[in-house]
């Protein structure tokens, strides 16, 4: 061989063709390194993400390229930023209504006990402060609305408990009813005021700052208890980049499935608030390593919630700042209708606790949040996909035990709310479904590959559908394929397994669905199979991108 | 030696080709978290701390600083400057004051001293209970003003005067008065005055003084001694707007009376009545909103009296007639009707095309639409939540055009 021969040939090969690792596919992240000191806090301008956000794309990514947080399944795997919960193993109604609450304490902190209050902060006329119980835990007490009771309440435990359900790390928290003589205040406590002036908190000025918090028929109020997260909270984190002092964040935040996932479920519940400053990242010690873990907060401004009023008319429909939009009012001289306008929200003040929360217009596709998300405007097909199977778990029963952790004292206020979260979550599961080739739940028995087709489950097409099947040989350390069979089209969603050429021959799947509403279906599943000692295994999913796949929000 | 070269220099590509290569093999991973743990180590050689940039640092420091909140709402312990305040037409007002009850004390108290470019002077001070901010059901205010304004402008009674006819004069003046508002947000609100308040006219200090293009005589009031009224008041309102979205639409119609006796030289007793009538009409959705107004006001003195210049009501300005200066036109009765276009730009910002036409008279016959003065404009509204409006108008009229800059909303 000659050294041009031996140079050709060294082009050629590549330096690791290997597809699967044996340990493949990994489904939690155990690859963690230890972080022994604890990273600096970071504290973000709330103003500097909204305009570096609204006039440029802070992701680095292309748009259109599929995210990297993902084994070799197609799924997001559990680790410090999220968990597969109720999308992979269907949590007991009991499991969902406790959310991330500890077991065994219904209503901690306990309001029969002692509340000390050793920080506070008002927002104008209405207080905040944060207490300790008697246990030593530390909570965020969050009011509603002083004219609105129940609205931002209601929200803040409902989206806890399903954000937990998808899979997100979030904190605790509850609705309390407490007594205001259940708090004393912590000698050396100083209040904030609106203008970031302190001074120190007596028991007469805390009295005063509650005084027109709306009291129950037997005096206690009605408060959010949001617990601390676990460890040492560091600070807020940006949905782009990586934090660059983690050892173990090694995949830009805009490019991780569940961040760009996190949009059609922020789309269904409405939280247009998903932006850096509602995250919390935390210090945590788990079996003698540290290491950050990812939290949401501040569920406040979710469904018809605004936080501290109802939710603005317009937010979800456009940015805070839409310059598209902006033009087209500007120059329609009043005659161009923005979207929001068309809505048509529940009677007020009848369903006031509830807010502004509809289903009819929402398009989860033109759903917005407050200001542009790196990850939100890279979610694909794929992502969408993803998301949507997990979302489309949810029963209407069990979304009705969630809502009920709400505590709406009118039943109808639970009734409508129910209703439009149900609806809000078909429009979004049929979005993320039909996305993509909609083939999921690939099973090896007996002989057979079976698969289900979601679109036809939960309903979403009506058209006939067949599969184009066509079995390979794959060749792990080579990536090499050989044809076993002549593409087949069938109605059944199963096809016999064809024999291999050698014991350690992987075996290759590729489906493509034939839908005439659907044609970008016939993008291809590649489903991988691995021989072990118990038969063929299922070790890897992979799903052709089509154009269709993404979702500009520009 | 060419044979040679050739040699070394294939064996270098090779090399350079091979060299990663035989790395990568070397190197290559037999797990997945092999892998994602050789990732991970290799960014752990190049940590840094995880931190802002110095623009954004800036950025968060002017945000933490809470500027112009801090500076304009609360000061240094209540002590703040305060900008505008004064009647219309004043030029730019500037001053300093001191506060107290913006969160949730159980008034409101305000202390203001205010000078302007046009040289005039005034000093206010005011107590609420409940503090506005509480949005309670009732209202208590007690205001006591000084003001030293020395040229406010002055064209002569009834419809037909001249903008030649531009002079000024001295208006001093102090007042209390105390109000009691009923249900200030409600659908129907109620609400009384009482007061007292103490004038003194002079010559003004700039342009033409009043009596060098006036015969004194001739103005009501002008050649007076310092005197002193007594007042009384009150008003009903129907708020019948759907406030559940923005912008409310609806009507909104107040009538207010007011009865002023001259308690120092009993030459000036008089009784007002205002009318005024506010209708938003929805154009589909309320993306657009024609908003449409009639305001009438009637000063009737008693036998043998007269209601002073000075305390006659005017048209002319941000408010009313903007296509003409600031107290354009005065006499004891006016009528004003305005009619605004609006639509939405951005959450925070409306255009409007507007037509304002209003007449000031003496004789009740006068009350029609006839002899109207007009003028036309575009405006710009950019409001914030909750109550902040800054507005600019420009408009037209047979006198010219006039560019207000103002806040709150023009009705």
């Amino acid at each position: 061989m000659n050294v041009e021969s031996m140079l050709l040939l060294l082009i050629a090969m590549p330096p690791d063709a290997r597809k699967f690792y044996p340990d493949d596919p990994v489904l939690v992240d155990g690859a963690l390194l230890d972080v022994p000191e604890k990273p600096a806090e970071l504290e973000l301008s709330d103003l500097y993400d909204r305009f570096s956000n609204v006039f440029k794309d802070m992701g680095m990514s292309p748009l259109g390229t599929e995210a990297q947080s993902v084994n070799t399944l197609d799924e997001a795997v559990d680790g410090d930023w999220f968990v597969n919960r109720h999308g992979s193993k269907r949590m007991s109604l009991s499991e969902l209504v406790r959310g991330p609450n500890r077991p065994n304490q219904d209503e901690p902190p306990n309001p029969d006990e002692r509340w000390t209050v050793f920080r506070s902060k008002s927002q104008g006329v209405t207080p905040g402060f944060e207490i300790k119980d008697e246990s030593g835990d530390r909570y965020v007490i969050k009011l509603d609305p002083m004219e609105v009771p129940e609205l931002a309440s209601a929200a803040e435990v409902i989206a806890t408990k399903i954000f937990y359900a998808l899979g997100y790390h979030v904190p605790e928290n509850y609705v309390v009813r407490v007594h205001p003589d259940r708090f004393e205040i912590e000698p050396g406590t100083q209040v904030e005021d609106a203008f970031g002036d302190k001074s120190a908190l007596t028991p007469f000025r805390f009295r005063r700052s509650i005084r027109r918090i709306p009291r129950l028929p037997d005096g206690r109020m009605r408060v959010t208890a949001s617990e601390y997260v676990p460890g040492i909270p560091i600070g807020h984190r940006r949905y782009f980049e990586t934090r660059s002092d983690d050892p173990n964040d090694v995949i830009p935040h805009e490019d991780r499935r569940e961040q760009r996932g996190l949009r059609l479920f922020a789309a269904w519940l409405n939280h247009d608030d998903t932006r850096a400053q509602n995250t919390m990242d935390s210090w945590v010690e788990e079996n003698g390593k540290h290491h950050v873990r990812h939290y949401l907060l501040d569920f406040g401004s979710t469904f018809g919630s605004g936080s501290v009023d109802m939710q603005l008319a317009h937010l979800s429909f456009h940015y805070w700042l839409d310059v598209p939009v902006v033009k087209k009012n500007l120059l329609g001289f009043g005659f161009h209708v923005p979207e929001y306008r068309k809505a048509d929200w529940p009677e007020f003040p009848e369903y006031e606790p509830v807010g502004r929360w509809e289903s009819e217009l929402f398009d989860p596709v033109k759903w917005r949040n407050d200001y542009p998300n790196p990850a939100f405007l890279r979610m694909t097909g794929r992502d969408a996909f993803w998301a949507a199977k997990i979302l489309m778990k949810f029963t209407r029963e069990e979304l009705a035990a969630i809502v009920e952790t709400g505590e709406y004292s009118d039943p109808e206020d639970a009734r409508y709310f129910l209703d439009v979260l149900v609806e809000r979550q078909l429009k979004c599961g049929r979005l993320g479904i039909n996305a993509v080739n909609p083939l999921d739940e690939f099973r090896v028995e007996a002989g057979e590959l079976s698969f289900v087709n979601l679109s036809e489950r939960y309903g979403f097409v009506e058209a006939a559908t067949s599969y184009e099947i066509q079995w390979f040989s794959f060749d792990n350390e080579t990536g090499a394929r050989r044809e076993l069979s002549r593409t087949t089209i069938q109605q059944e969603t199963r096809s016999s397994l064809p024999t291999a050429p050698s014991a350690e021959s992987f075996l290759l799947a590729e489906i493509r669905t034939k839908n005439p509403e659907n044609p970008h279906w016939g993008t291809s599943v590649g489903v991988y199979l691995r021989p072990g000692p118990a038969g063929y295994e299922i070790v890897g999913i992979e799903r052709e991108s089509s154009e269709k796949s993404t979702f500009p929000m520009n | 030696m060419r044979f040679l070269r050739s040699f070394v220099g294939s064996w270098t590509v090779v090399a350079f080709v091979l060299a990663p290569r035989l790395e990568a093999q070397e190197a290559e991973a037999e797990t997945r978290e092999e892998e994602l743990l050789r990732k991970r180590r290799e960014k752990a050689q190049s940590l840094s701390p995880y931190e802002i940039t110095k623009a954004e640092a800036r950025v968060k420091g002017i945000e933490d600083a809470r500027f112009p909140q801090k500076i304009f709402q609360k000061g240094w312990r209540g002590l703040r400057p305060v900008i505008g305040g004064m009647p219309s037409g004043s030029g730019t007002v500037l001053g300093g004051g001191y506060i107290r009850g913006l969160e949730n004390e159980y008034f409101q108290f305000q202390a203001n001293g205010r000078w302007s470019t046009k040289g005039y002077t005034m000093a206010d001070a005011e107590f609420v209970i409940p503090p506005p901010q509480h949005g309670r059901r009732i209202e208590f205010k007690l205001r006591g003003e000084y003001r030293d304004l020395t040229s406010l402008r002055y064209y002569g009674l009834g419809n037909d005067s001249s903008v030649e006819d531009q002079s000024t004069y001295l208006l001093n003046d102090q007042s209390v008065t105390a109000y009691f508002w009923l249900n200030p947000r409600g659908l129907l609100s109620l609400g009384a005055m009482g007061g007292f308040v103490r004038t003194l006219t002079d010559s003004g200090d700039a342009d033409r003084s009043i009596e060098e293009v006036f015969d004194p005589a001739e103005v009501p009031g002008f050649q007076d001694p310092r005197t002193e009224y007594g007042f009384t008041g009150g008003w009903v309102e129907f708020d019948i707007r759907d406030k559940w979205e923005e912008p409310p639409v609806g009507i909104v119609a107040r009538v207010t009376s007011a009865r002023y006796e001259d308690t120092g030289i009993s030459l000036h007793d008089f009784t007002r009545i205002i009318g005024d009538l506010k209708g938003y009409v929805p154009l589909g959705r309320r993306n657009r909103v024609l908003a449409l107004r009639l305001r009438t006001s009637h000063s009737l003195p008693d036998d043998g009296k007269e209601v002073p210049f000075y305390l006659m009501e005017t048209l002319g300005g941000a408010k009313d007639i903007r296509g003409f200066r600031e107290y354009r036109f005065r006499d004891t009765r006016n009528l004003l009707v305005s009619a605004e276009y609006r639509w939405e730009v951005w959450n925070y910002t409306d255009f409007s095309f507007f037509f304002d036409a209003g007449k000031v008279f003496q004789d009740a016959s006068d009350f029609n639409f006839k002899n109207m003065h007009t003028g036309y404009g575009f405006g710009v509204r950019v409001h914030a939540p909750p109550n902040f409006v800054l507005r600019f108008d420009l408009a037209n009229s047979t006198e010219g055009l006039r560019f207000h800059v103002s806040g709150g909303p023009s009705f």
